[in-house]
């Protein structure tokens, strides 16, 4: 079977058969021949060669060449016109393949009505006059149109060509598509249905009895929409075949309106040629909108199935959290099935107290369009227990399609215990590490009291264990500070601070970074600076934090400053240092935990990273803000960080008796 | 006489090696040290010796623990007046002990020999 398709596929075997058919196809038309044996009202090959070249290419020419001239040259005419007419079918045929491929989808001409449109202005009109043209110019030439209206001739000869072509190509084309007859099988009462009104009509009209030929347009219209351009154009033939035949016959409308037989084929074949592509652009239509119609209907089942089986949950909530839309696997999520959760308030499942902080969120999400905005908060299942989930709401309220707010979810419950278990521990864990701790102190320490003389490299290695356990102690310290953190654990406790005198002692505290440094630190308060009602611990850890950094980080022997102010109620402290500056694109990720940058790494490559982001933390707590500005706010190199405290947290005496008196 | 002038201490801590510490921190300073390694114990002991001072730590394990320990002596009438240190490592439960009648919270691993060893002197010296 292979052999035999290799055979098929190669270009002389093609040309061989392809020559052949149209001979054959040629002689047989040209017994229609009626005004010069050489032009015909009624010339298939046309079509047979457009198809021919579509389907195969151009590599066929010789065929047609060779076919058109054999046809003619046995039937009439000389040598020199057979070869003229040879000429002109051939670059009939290379014509109108060239342009329904390029310009009307190729072999595909009849999936698109615009395509149609374009295959019958290209096969059917504009490659039948070249072929017309070069034709009656050789028979002129060769003297044999003296008796005749050359015109009428190139009238015939386009429009027979004309017909061949918006028949039989479409035949050609759309049956090499799909040679399959299980449409027989599927419908079949609806063929039967088809071809017996069919064969009515034509009867019916060619027989006289009913001669009006527009009686074949509603079943053909009727076929039309009923199956695809392939049975369309079967039953045009049918038609063809019929009215050709009546026609010669002298029955038939067309030969009753002329009585002439040249003009009676010449009628019938615009009339055929007008019918083809007329029910071929419809024909062409339903089966695009029928597919059109099928995609979207397999889209939507796509889109659906996603949805369903998806392990999310989605549902479509309006602005106040009222559920719109549950998607099936809500049920699997939360055990409400999409029917009992639709129309409830949402937030009313919302644990107590996770409710003030996503009202927040919801708020933030409604007044940000479009914006994916995410949160981790419980909610009440149907069984009553309290599932953790990780949810992302956006919202789409203004697109004309959702009219929506968007929210995904999913439970975390497992991973968030996991997540709290692995905190505790590291709390438990941290507390633990105290004991053997403290034991290694207070043992080296009472090893140094011991009133028996020690050896001095002894005295020396206890002390070092010491300061070990002083590093330790510390670590732990901020171990679990961060441990806090991190849960959200921290019991702030706030007292009135004296800020001119913590930030004096921070600066003690640091003395001996900063002299390490080369770096001199200067601050000189206003006289009268406001108390902060604020836990002091985490406020001088605030300050101590940004003063190392300032030193550490910044310019080697150079200076650092601390000023403070109160604007318009707000109490700002600033540390400027005179280094290197942060670029733009570090100060976006500095307050992100375990983040250096790589100036900080090269200076102080042990850091953890973990130092701006619990300052950032501690900030959000007191309600303040911390900004860095670098390069400084004056313009010269270096940065500035700016620590805000909001007016709730300042008091001066004066100030608070006032509050007294209201 | 002998035992009389020197001050007496009941340590509850259920950690050996720091039992011994303070054992030998206090005695190198001249108290009378009565070790209990668990809470029952440590009532106990409070109960029958009344000492000047309590050092007590949260964490001893056994059905009787710390916080407990602590709201014991102070309800009882007998030991209420005794005062209270409270050394331990876990620094969450300071208002909750000092709110209970505690005189004063040293987390065990911050605080140095020296430390301690101021403390238990204010404490008696009273």
């Amino acid at each position: 079977m292979s052999r035999f398709r290799s055979i098929v596929r190669h270009p002389l075997w093609q040309n061989f058969f392809v020559a052949l058919f149209y001979v054959v196809l040629a002689k047989w038309s040209l017994t229609f021949a009626t005004v010069h044996a050489s032009s015909t009202a009624i010339w298939p090959p046309t079509g047979f060669s457009i198809a021919m070249f579509l389907l195969l290419g151009s590599k066929v020419w010789p065929a047609v060449f060779v076919g058109a001239f054999l046809a003619n040259l046995t039937t009439e005419g000389s040598a020199f016109t057979s070869l003229g007419i040879a000429l002109g079918n051939t670059l009939e045929g290379l014509t109108a393949a060239f342009l329904v491929s390029r310009f009307a989808g190729g072999v595909n001409a009849f999936k698109l009505p615009s395509w149609v449109f374009r295959f019958a202005v290209f096969a059917g009109v504009v490659a039948p006059m070249v072929s017309a043209t070069i034709g009656v110019t050789s028979l002129r030439l060769g003297g044999y149109l003296i008796h005749q209206d050359p015109f009428l001739v190139w009238l015939t000869w386009v429009f027979g060509n004309m017909s061949g072509a918006l028949i039989v190509t479409p035949l050609i084309l759309l049956w090499r598509e799909d040679p399959s007859l299980t449409i027989l099988v599927k419908r079949p009462l609806r063929i039967i249905i088809a071809m017996a009104m069919l064969c009515a009509a034509s009867f019916l009209v060619f027989s006289n009895i009913f001669p009006y030929a527009y009686l074949t347009m509603p079943i053909l219209l009727f076929i039309s929409f009923s199956f695809t351009p392939r049975e369309t154009i079967s039953g045009i033939l049918i038609v063809a075949i019929v009215a050709t035949y009546a026609t010669v016959n002298r029955s038939g409308p067309f030969w009753n309106a002329t009585q002439n037989m040249d003009e009676a084929l010449l009628v019938l074949q615009i009339f055929l040629g007008i019918l083809s592509m007329t029910k071929l652009t419809v024909a062409a239509s339903v089966a695009r909108e029928r597919e059109q119609e099928s995609l979207v209907h397999k889209t939507d089942r796509w889109y659906k199935e996603l949805i369903e089986k998806s392990s999310d949950a989605v549902c479509l909530i309006d602005a106040d959290a009222t559920i719109l839309y549950a998607s099936p696997s809500t049920k699997q999520v939360l055990g409400y099935t999409p029917k009992e959760f639709e129309g409830i308030p949402g937030l009313s499942l919302v644990h107590p107290e996770d409710l003030p902080r996503i009202v927040k969120v919801l708020t933030k999400v409604v007044a940000t369009p479009n914006e994916p905005i995410r949160a981790e908060f419980r909610y009440k299942h149907k069984d009553g227990r309290w599932i953790w989930t990780e949810t992302t709401g956006r919202n789409l309220l203004s697109d004309p399609m959702i009219h929506a707010i968007v929210v995904n979810y999913h439970d975390i419950t497992e991973a968030k215990e996991f997540e709290q278990a692995k905190d505790d521990f590291i709390m438990i864990a941290a507390h633990q590490l105290r004991t053997p701790v403290s034991s290694i102190r207070w043992n080296a320490e009472l090893l140094l009291r011991d009133k028996t003389k020690l050896a001095t490299p002894v005295k020396g290695g206890i002390q070092a264990i010491l300061d070990s356990t002083h590093t330790m102690v510390r670590l732990i310290d901020e171990l679990l500070e961060m441990s806090k953190i991190i849960t959200g654990k921290i019991a702030y406790k706030p007292e009135l601070l004296d800020v001119a005198k913590s930030i004096k002692n921070e600066i003690r505290m640091v003395a001996s970074i900063a002299k390490a440094h080369g770096v001199r630190i200067t601050f000189t308060p206003p006289p009268a600076l406001p108390r902060l009602r604020i836990d002091d611990i985490r406020f001088s850890r605030v300050i101590q934090n940004i003063l190392t950094n300032a030193i550490k980080y910044g310019k080697y022997e150079g200076s650092v400053g601390i000023s403070t102010e109160v604007t318009d109620g707000q109490l700002v402290i600033t540390v400027s240092d005179d280094g290197a500056g942060i670029s733009k694109e570090d100060q976006q990720r500095l307050f992100r935990k375990f983040f250096r940058t790589e100036h900080a790494q090269k200076l102080d490559p042990n850091g953890k990273g973990l130092g701006l982001y619990a300052t950032k933390q501690y900030m959000d707590a007191f309600g303040g803000q911390i900004s860095i500005i670098s390069p400084r706010k004056d313009g010269a190199p270096g940065t500035d960080v700016e620590l805000r405290f909001p007016p709730s947290l300042l008091t001066n005496t004066k100030q608070s008796k006032k509050e007294v008196n209201i | 006489m002998l035992g009389l002038s020197m001050k007496s201490i009941v340590i509850i801590e259920d950690d050996a090696d720091a039992l011994d510490l303070y054992y030998e921190m206090l005695v190198a300073e001249k108290y009378r040290v009565f070790p209990a390694h668990s809470g029952r114990l440590g009532l106990h002991v409070v109960r029958q010796e009344l000492p000047d001072l309590i050092i007590l730590d949260l964490l001893i394990p056994g059905d009787v623990n710390g916080i407990s320990v602590l709201k014991d002596i102070k309800s009882n009438p007998a030991t209420s007046h005794i005062p209270v240190l409270v050394v331990t490592n876990l620094d969450s439960e300071r208002e909750a002990v000092i709110a209970l009648g505690a005189s004063d919270f040293l987390t065990k691993a911050n605080s140095s020999i020296d430390t301690i060893l101021k403390k238990v002197r204010t404490l008696t010296s009273a």
